[in-house]
């Protein structure tokens, strides 16, 4: 390890022992800030569940106790009888499992086209692609409000999928991972009468899995999540997903905030076990946005 | 005949690669099946973008009526009274406050965790990522409402904790100094753990021979993070600083529920302000000038912000 | 061989691609669960567009009808509202009601967009100024002419009920609930002043204000958010009581008149509570009023109900007026009251006899809603105060009051208030004005009079441009 030129001064022992100390509040010091760091990120999570865990006439005492001195499970049975949580739970999973099936499908169609095939304005479509990746919502969010309701597809699962069914960035990663193997095989197949729907589901799609499976978590994440247009879109409550309901809770149940707590951590529970179950492909799915953008 | 399948490919290729590449020699032809490849996603652009986005366009200059669905021209009244609307200054001063906290604070935060995560020495970094990444996972409604209660003047946690310090209640979300900024905090909390990933992944995959060179040159631990590791991360930093920007000016959620414009409009953003006037005051004429004029503003930001940093050297 | 296999490779697309066409075709109509347009019943045919289901004063004597009903927000009046549709239903076998919960926060735009599909509510819970926006689209059915209307408008306190300029009556007063100051008995006794003898007058006012005031506890919990709506609940009571109207806009409505020198005096008495601090900025968290953090509070009817449920032992609420200027002219404390409507949003999908019976039985669903029995269940269940002539006298409401606290104190200002203002159909933006300066006020970013005449500047603006 390179270590001051101070240090090097020294007799080797007096080194070593230095380097020693040095190493060791180093490394204490390292671990010391990463616990701070990681309190402070778990922090709010502790307060939420405390919270929720305190009788309602309790939430408001000052100070505020970091246990609850009589712990309950009142605020939760509150919350299972006023919010339908295994409504909204479903509700969720249905927009979210098949947003993300015809997202990743359809888009894996365009992305294997921009990457592998030649037709005309190949380049204008990708430059759409990009563009579009960071186009800001504002400008859509009226109008295509309206082109929904239109349709009559307000308060419906399709309202909710369709306008974002495909997007840029799935296209994007797709032509990403459809690119990582020559076009070489797809001729080869192509040459042996295979018409391309078949190179994409025996060829592309299982050398490209990794990527396909990291467009999939990413998808399910940011639908799981997605707060702006669900809000927009979704007006009963047989239709909400679980961040809608958790906003419309907050505003019902006002200042009793020993239940709004136990629903927030109702709605993040499932997607956190989600996370702990497949930990490794979400970190991969969050980096690889940042990677490859 | 050889099916094509992922195991057999070397034979398969060898034989393309004695005829060489079918497709360029057939010159002219291109593939009609991309017009089928394509269409899926073609007919969702024209429904729900291309459309809309026209509709956006004309919708500004018109007066709208929603039950009649009828559109007449009335100029570019809109722009007009937007360009006087005090409301809608505050908001984009707002944005711009979040944005000028947010992004530095959090991308120097995750940086700083990332290089700290990527220490050669330390054991159990799977566990701190874990654990750093968290606030993301979760839908945002969840930590703005759990923020929301932390801030409580009177009774929230973040006081409490704060008069430890002898610091008095401070009025996170209920005054017009603080709102914005307080906001702006509950993002740069969450958002660390997530440029920590950026970073941790573009230091790890950073050339070690570049790295080792350095070091047998005789660099020491701080120059080597500004003058090599700081400039091959570029990329991450620069699609970092874009795309948080790009995030940042766009947030709503936050904003509508932890303090719903905030005192006296002190925590509006664009889009909450567009969402007001179009879908509580049914101004849509109004509200998709807001949308356009606040895109262009987006835009324009985020080509001059590229163009910057992409240039600029550390 | 190979032939064998191009054979196969060309039936493999042709079924790939049928596959892929029917999956996403089937996924498609699987997702769009738009619910089919209720009252698409039997619908009339020639004949019956002779018989005018409008006036028919018989429901009995419809042909099956369907009409769709939400249920109002809170879950005290989903359970009535479901009771009260069985009733009905009961009554007249011949009437379907769908009802279903109202979704959250349906402001205009929302609701065009349930009208259009067909599902919104025939029986619209509204507000008087909101209807504006409503009739002006032709959305309303106006009531009238309707069989049984005189009845119910007989009943009802004329005060909380308008009839707009073209000479319709598009809504009926449903509940309501006058806003009065109340105090905590209690606190009050503690700082030596007499709770039977509640402020009238500004330094009345004042002075309980200053005797109430301390490092921890305060003396009113006004408002200070921006909502447009928020201006009627707290400085709307004040130029109603300072100025003896609730005028706020010319006859004709090419006006604002609100900045008489009144309400200027309402301003800043308002201001003053602000700025002695006797009323925060902040938001107190919980309920302060129950807590005893705040001595006071304006409020409407809802409050006795909330004090009688989850008040500590011993809170004792005293009702009080809301005060005048000292040197007011105006007899007796009028106030605002806070009227939620009943209206009838025509029937969209259908036209002729087929709309019209769907209308008239929507019509006699709302005069059973309003009648006695029907308006002392809802009156029971949440304490909002039917908005009739007789709420004093009727032993059926005089029950419910009883049980509340302060409740027939309460009842006594009931007669002497008034709903918004109706000269215009711009009430909506006026309050949104309105409200903004109140909270310029407030935050101390205009003074009173500045902030008055910059809205009436304003309101003149807007009402020029229709």
């Amino acid at each position: 390890m390179a270590g001051s030129t101070l240090t090097q001064s020294l007799p080797p022992r007096v080194q070593r022992r230095q380097g020693q100390l040095s190493s060791f509040i180093q490394h204490s010091a390292l671990y010391g800030i990463l616990l701070l760091g990681a309190l402070i990120s778990l922090f709010p999570f502790y307060w939420m569940v405390n919270t929720s865990l305190k009788p309602s006439y309790m939430i408001f005492t000052y100070p505020p106790t970091m246990l609850p001195a009589e712990p309950s499970l009142n605020a939760y049975r509150y919350v299972w009888e006023t919010m339908d949580v295994p409504r909204s739970l479903l509700n969720s999973i249905v927009v979210s499992g098949v947003g993300v099936a015809i997202n990743v499908f359809f888009s894996s169609w365009v992305g294997y086209a921009l990457a592998k095939l030649h037709f005309p304005l190949k380049r204008v479509l990708f430059f759409l692609v990009l563009a579009l990746m960071i186009l800001p919502q504002q400008i859509l969010m009226i109008p295509l409000f309206l082109q929904v309701n239109r349709l009559g597809l307000i308060d419906t699962f399709a309202g909710v999928i369709l306008p974002y069914a495909i997007t840029p960035f799935t296209i994007y990663l797709c032509r990403q991972a459809f690119l990582t193997f020559p076009d070489d095989y797809v001729d080869a197949a192509v040459i042996d009468g295979a018409h391309h729907f078949q190179i994409l589901l025996r060829i592309a799609y299982p050398i490209a899995k990794p990527m396909l499976l990291t467009a999939v978590v990413i998808n399910f994440y940011w639908s799981w999540n997605a707060f702006l247009w669900p809000f927009l879109v979704i007006r009963s409550d047989e239709m909400t997903t679980l961040p809608i309901a958790l906003s419309r809770y907050h505003a019902f149940a006002d200042q009793r905030w020993d239940a709004i707590m136990a629903a927030a951590t109702v709605v993040a529970l499932p997607i956190l076990l989600l996370y702990l179950a497949v930990q490794r492909q979400f970190v991969d799915a969050l980096t690889m946005t940042g990677l490859k953008g | 005949m050889m099916q094509a399948t992922g195991t057999e490919i070397t034979q398969v290729g060898g034989l393309s690669k004695r005829l060489g590449s079918v497709r360029t020699r057939r010159r002219g032809k291109w593939d009609r099946i991309a017009i089928l490849l394509v269409t899926p996603w073609l007919l969702q652009l024209v429904f729900f973008t291309l459309y809309p986005l026209y509709i956006a366009l004309y919708g500004s200059v018109a007066e709208w009526d929603i039950l009649k669905d009828t559109m007449t021209y009335i100029g570019f009244d809109n722009y007009i009274k937007l360009f006087s609307d005090a409301e809608f200054f505050k908001a984009l001063r707002n944005s711009f406050v979040y944005i000028l906290i947010q992004v530095p604070a959090s991308l120097t935060g995750g940086f700083f965790v990332a290089l700290l995560l990527n220490s050669s020495s330390l054991r159990g970094r799977a566990f701190f990522r874990g654990i750093y990444i968290l606030p993301v996972i979760v839908p945002v409604v969840v930590m703005a409402i759990v923020w929301q209660w932390m801030y409580a003047t009177n009774s929230g946690v973040i006081n409490y904790l704060l008069s430890f310090l002898g610091i008095g209640q401070v009025p996170w979300l209920t005054s017009e100094r603080f709102s914005m900024p307080s906001i702006a905090l509950m993002k740069v909390w969450n958002d660390v753990g997530l440029y920590a990933m950026f970073f941790l992944a573009g230091l790890q995959g950073l050339s070690k021979d570049v790295l080792d060179a350095a070091e047998v040159d005789g660099v020491n631990k701080w120059q080597m993070i500004r003058h090599i590791k700081l400039p091959l991360l570029n990329p991450v930093v620069v699609f970092s600083v874009v795309m948080g920007t790009l995030w940042g000016l766009n947030i709503f959620t936050e904003p509508l529920l932890m303090t719903e414009g905030g005192p006296r409009g002190s925590s509006l953003t664009t889009l909450l302000y567009l969402y007001r006037e179009g879908f509580i005051w049914s101004r849509l004429g109004y509200a998709n000038a807001i949308g356009v004029a606040s895109t262009l503003i987006i835009l324009v930001l985020t080509f001059v912000q590229r163009r910057l940093l992409e240039r600029s050297s550390w | 061989m190979s032939e064998n296999q191009s054979n196969s490779y060309r039936l493999s697309r042709r079924h790939f691609m049928a596959g892929t066409t029917i999956i996403s075709a089937s996924a498609f109509l699987a997702a769009c669960a738009v619910p089919a347009p209720a009252g698409q019943s039997a619908a009339g045919d020639a004949s019956a567009a002779e018989i005018g289901w409008l006036t028919e004063p018989d429901v009995a004597k419809l042909p099956e009808t369907t009409l769709r009903y939400w249920y109002y927000e809170t879950p005290e009046r989903i359970e009535l509202g479901k009771k009260q549709e069985a009733a009905f239903e009961a009554m007249y076998p011949n009437v379907q009601i769908e009802g279903s919960t109202a979704p959250d926060a349906v402001d205009n735009e929302m609701l065009v967009a349930f009208i259009k599909a067909g599902t919104n509510s025939h029986l619209h819970q509204s507000v008087n100024m909101e209807d504006t926006w409503y009739f002006s689209r032709d959305l309303l059915l106006p009531l009238q002419d309707l069989p049984g209307f005189q009845e119910v408008m007989d009943k009802m306190n004329p005060k909380l009920n308008y009839t707009w300029k073209d000479g319709n009556v598009y809504s009926i007063s449903w509940y309501s609930g006058p806003r009065v100051m109340f105090y905590n008995g209690q606190r009050v006794r503690e700082a030596g002043l007499n709770p039977e003898n509640p402020p009238e007058t500004y330094s009345q006012f004042l002075e309980w204000a200053e005797a109430l005031t301390d490092e921890t506890h305060w003396f009113t919990n006004l408002w200070t958010q921006e909502e447009w709506w928020r201006w009627q609940f707290q400085a709307y009571a004040f130029y109603i009581a300072a100025n003896g109207t609730n005028q706020l806009v010319s006859e004709d409505g090419t006006k604002a008149i609100f900045n008489t020198p009144e309400a200027l005096q309402s301003y800043q008495l308002i201001h003053t509570l602000f700025a002695e601090k006797y009323n925060l900025t902040e938001t107190l968290e919980g309920n302060p009023f129950l807590s005893g953090q705040v001595a006071a509070s304006l409020n409407g009817a809802s409050l006795m109900g909330t004090v009688k449920r989850e008040a500590p032992e011993g809170f004792e609420l005293i009702v009080g007026p809301i005060p005048k200027p000292d040197d007011s002219k105006v007899e007796g404390f009028p106030t605002y009251n806070f009227v939620r409507n009943f209206a009838i949003m025509r029937e969209q999908a259908q036209e002729g006899a087929a709309a019209d019976q769907i209308n008239r039985a929507a019509w006699e669903f709302m005069k059973y809603l309003l009648s006695d029995e029907q308006l002392a269940a809802d009156f029971a269940i949440t304490g909002d105060l039917p908005p009739t002539k007789d709420v004093l006298t009727n032993s059926l409401f005089t029950e419910v009051l009883q049980g509340l606290p302060a409740g027939e104190k309460y009842a006594s200002f009931a007669d002497n208030s008034y709903i918004y203002d109706m000269n215009t159909t711009l009430g909506s933006e006026i309050m949104g004005v309105l409200t903004k300066s109140y909270v310029d006020m407030i935050f101390d970013a205009k003074t009173p009079d500045q902030a008055l005449a910059d809205a009436e500047t304003e309101v003149n603006d807007l009402l020029a441009k229709q």
